[in-house]
Parts: C-alpha cells; structure tokens; sequence
C-alpha cells in the first residue's frame, strides 16, 4: 500500500536540525517534527506572515569566516564577538575581565553545574515552534555567570556579526545573574552585505535574575536578515529586569520577550524603538506575567514607520488572582509616513487580581503639522524639521537609557537612520 | 529637543540659505551670549527642551530671543503682548527696540495700545475684516484708544 503525504514545509530546515547533542535536542527535534508552521490563523502570529521562511533553502552558519571587526565603542566594553552564530576567541576580549563573573561560550559549560540547572528551565517547548527548533540544534552563544554579590564592572558588548546569505543561525545564550549581582549587556546585530535578507537568525536567551540581582540589555538589530528571537525571563523577588529593543533593519523581525515576575518587589522595564523603512517587518510581542503581589513593569515602545514598513506590537500582560498591588504600564506609539506604511498594535491585559494599577496606551499618528510649521518658519528646512521632530518623538524612551555612553551612541545611529526615512 | 540644539540648527539653516558658512560652536556660543544679554535673556530657559513646560511669557521671551538670534529682515509679532505681566511686556518690547535698525522691520499686531507705550511705532495701520481702513502716525494709536474702533469705522 502506497500512501501520498503532504510535504511538511519545514522540510527546508529538518536535515539542519538533526544530530545534535545539545540537552533536550532529541525532545526538541521530536516537537518541531509535531508542531505546525504558524499561519496567519495562529493568533499570536495573525500580522507577521513567517511560512515564506520556510520556502528557502539554508546552509549550516559559517564559523570560520573571515570578517574585519568594527570599531570599537566610544566607552570600555568587553567584547565578545560571534560570526554567523559561533564563538569566536580569537577575535573576542580578555573574557576573564573580574573574579566571580563567567563570560564564555555556552556550549564549552554544558556539563557545568549552574548551566545544567538552569538550561531549558523556562523554555518551553510544546507551543513555540521556533524555541523547539532553537532548541534541538542551537549553533551556540553565550553563557554569562555572575556569582552572588557581584557587579560585572565593564558592560558586556556581544557583536553578533552576520557574513553572508542563505545560512540558519540559531544562538543560544543563557545568563544567571544569581542573588544580589548586576551586569549590563549590549547586544548588537550587523552583516558585512546585503545579502544577508536570506538568512534567518532564530535566537533564544534564557535569562535569570535572583533575589535583589539586575539585568540590563540594550539590543540593537541593524542587519538585514530575518530575525525571530524569544527572550524568556525570570526574576525573582527585588530582582530588576530592564531590556531596550532598537530596530533599524531586517527584512522580518520578531522579538518575543516572556518575563515572569516570580517574587515580590519584582521589576521588569521594557523599552523598544523601531524605524521601519522599505519592506521591513517588525513585531514586538511581549508578555509579562504577574505571578505574586506587589510586583511593578512598565514598557514603552515607540515606533516610525515610512515606504513599505510594517510595525506590530502585542503586548499582553497577566496579573494571577494572587498578584494584588500590581503595578503595570504600557505604552505604545506611532508615526506613520505615507500611505502604504502600516502599524497592527494590540494591547492585552488580563488581570483576576482586584487590588491593581494597569494602564495601557496606543497612539497612530502623523508627525505634528504644527511642529512643523513652527519650525519651517524659523527657518529650518522641510527635511531637517522632520528629522528634528522625529527625533524628538524617541527622546522619551531614549531617556530610559541609563548608560550614557550607548544612548549618545544609539542616537547617532537613529539620526542617521531617520534621514533615510 | 533642546532649545539650543534647535536655535543652532535654525541659525545654521538660515545661513546656509542666504549663502553664509555654518557657525561651529564656540562662535555660536558666543553669539548665544552676546544675544542673551542684550535681550535679558534667563540662561535657564536655553538648556531646557524647547517649548516644553514653558509658560506663555516665557514662550514669547523665548521668541524674542529666537528672533535676536536669526535676525529676520521682517519679523511679524501677532498678539505678543496677550497674557504677558508689565515685566515680561518690558522685556519682549525692549528687545524689539534693541533689534530694531535701518534694514529690518516689525509688523506688531495688537488689540490695545498698552504695549505701544514701550515700542513706538513708525506707523499704524487699522485692519477690519481683512483691509487696511485707516493708516496713520503712532498718534492714531492713541485717538482710538480714546474714540474706539467704531469710530475709525465710520470715518473709514
């Protein structure tokens, strides 16, 4: 008996992820054999179109490649450099920068104690397509330790550089900032062509805050590739958690961040810019899940979208019945330029707890005619008003920056995006 | 954005109009200074964003100094004299006064002739619906603050 089967379109990927012997790969694989390519009747990826991802062939990402580094940032970093998503020592920093701080490749500390305990922990595989393909073959990424009471004194700059097209890169980072530690890190993107709209990068970073610890991650995608990525987050009592998103390019992106406030006096701050010309596709989904009392989040994401952008943010935040003195906000701005630009924005909250203070906001617009105006009669070009106005219309989540160093830095890069725009 | 960051752009985008080199810092700085002064400027107000949080007398202080800075051959003040208290009228007219020279001109638009005590005018013109109805020397200023605007209708 013969039998006819469809064929899977996740056929481009599969041979890429078997073999590998990652924890969990075997299971993982075993998920992304079960679970369907998200369509547009998914709800959670109703306005981000990702089955064209599909209809490409891919090659196993190029470690070995030959890049010349960037310059450096204007302030002290340690630097920690992967290509095509594979460590690169030889063109990284000192990582042993401080005592009781581990800055390295993850897949060197598999068999490690903390890493085994951790890894995979707040990952779930069963409903997320992309997590359980990260998950049976991550390429690597970076393990960040940081022990009990310690502050990681120089912020940690992961260049992830991106050389060529048509590779399936899938970085894994897993940081543990353990009771009482702070660290920062700078997350940047970038390619050394344009050819690079063909790759798809499919990131996961599993991060953990412990009692009293704080996290900071400043990430900043300026590639053209197609990037789907999860942060999912966990912070324990007192602990702070605070990421900003900056996206300048991509063909499609997708950022999802899950933070589980998991003690009390939890914080989460959540801050996204996105500039969207071209063609470009950006989602921000983000959902933060109140579990027990007294815990505060706020976001902000700010968006200008011009050409063919398309801008989407779905923020969903979850307050458990337990979760009394909640306190949460939301916010989520647009500017639209021209007529085929769009922007979907949805907020969601749900809440079972009746003691809260949510708030949610979301505004479309067009950049203030009367600002204009005011401008343009004192002189100032059409052009350079509108790139004055939008830059003042990010100044606020720019603001939320707390290292000055990377906010002057970041606000040179939107300037000259915005003049492009 | 901040007040200075816009005036530098706006002066360096006139300049560049009328055929003029852009002025780097130090120069502007000291023009900012020089200005300041001549038109009472607070310094207060130049490091804060523009127009954020700025009160009506300081936005109309503000202009003036804008307009110290760019030096516009026709500036048009309309209504500059509503919700300003005596101080801030002494300000804004004195630093008309000041900028005032043989090769530029100000239109003020105003309903009374309170602030025409501080800058006295070369001429007065009444408008009514949209027409010059009546021109005059800056004594006519005074006849209708006495007689009214009904008056100069009639007589129209």
């Amino acid at each position: 008996m013969s039998t006819m089967t469809a064929i899977d379109p996740k056929a481009t990927v599969l041979p890429l992820l078997e073999g590998s012997s990652w924890p969990s790969a075997a299971e993982a694989l075993a998920q992304v054999n079960a679970l369907p390519v998200p369509s547009l009747k998914t709800e959670a990826w109703k306005y981000t179109r990702v089955g064209k991802l599909f209809n490409k062939s891919y090659a196993a990402p190029k470690g070995d490649a030959h890049v010349g580094l960037p310059a450096r940032l204007p302030f002290a970093v340690t630097r920690v450099v992967f290509v095509n998503g594979h460590f690169r020592a030889d063109l990284s920093d000192d990582l042993k920068p401080q005592p009781h701080v581990v800055i390295d490749s993850l897949q060197h500390h598999l068999s490690h104690g903390p890493v085994r305990n951790h890894y995979g922990f707040i990952t779930p595989l069963n409903e997320r397509l992309f997590s359980a393909m990260n998950t049976s073959s991550p390429t690597d990424g970076l393990l960040l330790l940081v022990f009990k009471n310690t502050t990681v004194e120089k912020p940690i700059h992961v260049l992830r550089i991106t050389t060529e097209g048509q590779q399936f890169i899938q970085p894994r980072d897993l940081f543990l900032i353990q009771e009482g530690a702070k660290a920062e890190v700078i997350e940047e993107h970038i390619s050394l062509t344009s050819e690079v709209t063909s790759t798809l990068v499919n990131s996961v970073r599993e991060s953990y805050v412990a009692e009293g610890a704080e996290l900071l991650v400043h990430k900043l995608q300026r590639d053209a590739a197609a990037h789907v990525a999860l942060e999912s987050v966990q912070v324990d009592a007192k602990g702070h958690y605070s990421i900003s998103t900056t996206t300048l390019e991509g063909s499609l992106v997708r950022n999802d961040i899950n933070v589980a406030l998991a003690g009390p006096e939890a914080h989460a701050e959540l801050n996204g810019v996105y500039l969207l010309n071209g063609t470009t596709h950006c989602d921000n989904h983000t959902y933060i899940g109140h579990d027990v009392p007294d815990c505060t989040s706020d976001e902000l994401y700010k968006g200008i979208i011009a050409e063919k952008g398309t801008g989407v943010f779905n923020g969903k935040v979850y307050v458990k019945q337990d979760a009394q003195r909640t306190r949460a906000y939301q916010s989520n701005a647009n500017i639209l330029q021209g007529d085929d630009a769009r922007i979907f924005t949805k907020p969601e909250l749900e809440i079972y707890a009746d003691d809260v203070k949510c708030s949610h906001g979301c505004t479309i617009g067009r950049l203030d005619e009367k600002g204009l105006f005011y401008l343009r009669s004192r002189g100032v070009s059409e052009a350079e008003a509108r790139r004055m106005l939008s830059h003042a219309f990010m100044t606020d989540v720019l603001e939320r920056i707390s290292n000055e160093g990377w906010r002057t830095h970041l606000a040179t890069l939107i300037d000259a995006k915005l003049e492009a725009l | 954005m901040s007040n200075m960051n816009f005036l530098r752009t706006a002066l360096n985008e006139t300049r560049k109009a009328n055929g003029l080199t852009e002025l780097g810092g130090k120069d502007f700085l000291t023009l900012v200074r020089e200005r300041a002064k001549l038109v009472e400027m607070d310094p207060d107000l130049m490091s804060r964003n523009l127009n954020v949080g700025f009160s009506g007398g300081e936005k109309k202080r503000n202009e003036i100094f804008q307009m110290a800075m760019l030096e516009p051959r026709l500036g048009i003040l309309d209504e500059t004299d509503s919700g300003l208290d005596i101080d801030a009228l002494r300000i804004v007219a004195g630093g008309v006064n000041k900028l005032r020279t043989m090769d530029n001109a100000f239109i003020v638009v105003t309903h009374y002739q309170r602030l025409l005590d501080h800058i006295i005018p070369d001429f007065v013109h009444v408008m009514a619906d949209g027409r010059i109805i009546k021109s005059g020397p800056k004594d006519l200023a005074l006849e209708l603050e006495e007689k009214g605007y009904d008056w100069v209708k009639e007589h129209a």
